[in-house]
């Protein structure tokens, strides 16, 4: 006989529902190895001004960041979920037609909280600064046009005008600059 | 704590021989409690990749932030411990595992516990 039995699990499709009552237990583990973090870090703040040195360098690389946001959210959707939960034990939102609502619900409350936090630091801070590449392209295919500013990326104060930038990055747009009336004086 | 029983549980007598109903509803009242604590937990993080350590001092001294992380820090391991607790009594089956785990996580949770409370205490004092 081996025709599959009855509750066969792995042929069912988890419910919104059941895939954030797991999630609500993952995030909890999540955030209880966060508090282990957390501690760790107040430990860092009362060791002192040198000993903290470190650890703000973590917070502020890309990694720490991205560790510090996914514990936010890991938080916002516990907190979403747990308010649920709250509102379930005064026996509201139990419908059928209410969960599938709820479940959309407190998912967009987490990320718009998280997107409000984030939006706050990059209010107070300013955008991550992108390092982009020159353009690679050949200058001869270029029309010459007049430039009203150097070209973004490149530092030619200390180059003189008519001679070739030593910056390879730069000798592209350099070879534009010279042709121009303007600079040839 | 049986007021949270229905009526007619009650006069059944019904409902946990031990102490089921505490476990739930101590959960309940934590989870109530950190939630505004969460969101201004939430708040002061967004600051934190900008500020140094004075900041951060400066910002801990002041009494209602000091009340307020301590009031978090002690509910948010209160409810660390029994979540893991029932985490652990779903997942781990062998009974004398399941009691030995219990013990050591909940120990390490209650001593990292100490350990923020004393540190929130030493930066005080300090500053």
């Amino acid at each position: 006989m081996d025709r599959p039995l009855s509750p066969h699990l792995r042929v069912y499709r988890f419910p919104s529902t059941a895939i954030l009552s797991i999630l609500h237990r993952v995030t909890g583990v999540f955030l209880t190895l966060g508090l282990l973090a957390w501690t760790v870090w107040l430990g860092c703040v009362a060791a002192g001004v040198t000993a903290y040195l470190p650890v703000q360098a973590f917070l502020q690389s890309p990694l720490g960041l991205v560790c510090l946001y996914l514990w936010l959210f890991a938080l916002f959707l516990h907190l979403c979920h747990g308010v649920r939960h709250l509102l379930w034990d005064s026996g509201r939102g139990l419908m059928r037609s209410s969960l599938r609502l709820h479940d959309a619900l407190e998912v967009t409350i987490a990320v718009v909280l998280m997107g409000l936090c984030y939006g706050l630091y990059v209010w107070e801070t300013g955008l991550p600064e992108i390092n982009m590449p020159l353009p690679n392209m050949d200058w001869r295919d270029e029309q010459v046009r007049p430039l009203t500013h150097p070209p973004y990326g490149c530092d030619n104060s200390n180059v003189k005008p008519g001679s070739v930038g030593s910056d390879r990055n730069c000798s592209q747009f350099l070879g534009n600059v010279m042709m121009l009336p303007e600079m040839k004086t | 704590m049986n007021c949270r029983q229905a009526p007619l549980a009650q006069a059944k007598g019904l409902g946990s021989a031990r102490s089921g109903v505490r476990h739930w509803w101590h959960q309940r009242v934590t989870a109530a409690a950190l939630v505004p604590l969460t969101l201004w937990l939430a708040l002061s993080v967004v600051h934190l990749p900008t500020a140094g350590h004075a900041e951060i001092v400066h910002w801990l001294i002041l009494p209602w932030n000091t009340l307020a992380l301590l009031s978090l820090l002690l509910m948010a391991f209160y409810h660390a411990i029994i979540g893991i607790q029932v985490v652990i009594e779903d997942y781990v089956h062998a009974a004398c595992l399941k009691r030995i785990g219990l013990m050591l996580v909940q120990m390490f949770l209650l001593l990292l516990a100490l350990v923020s409370v004393y540190a929130v205490i030493l930066i005080v004092n300090r500053a």
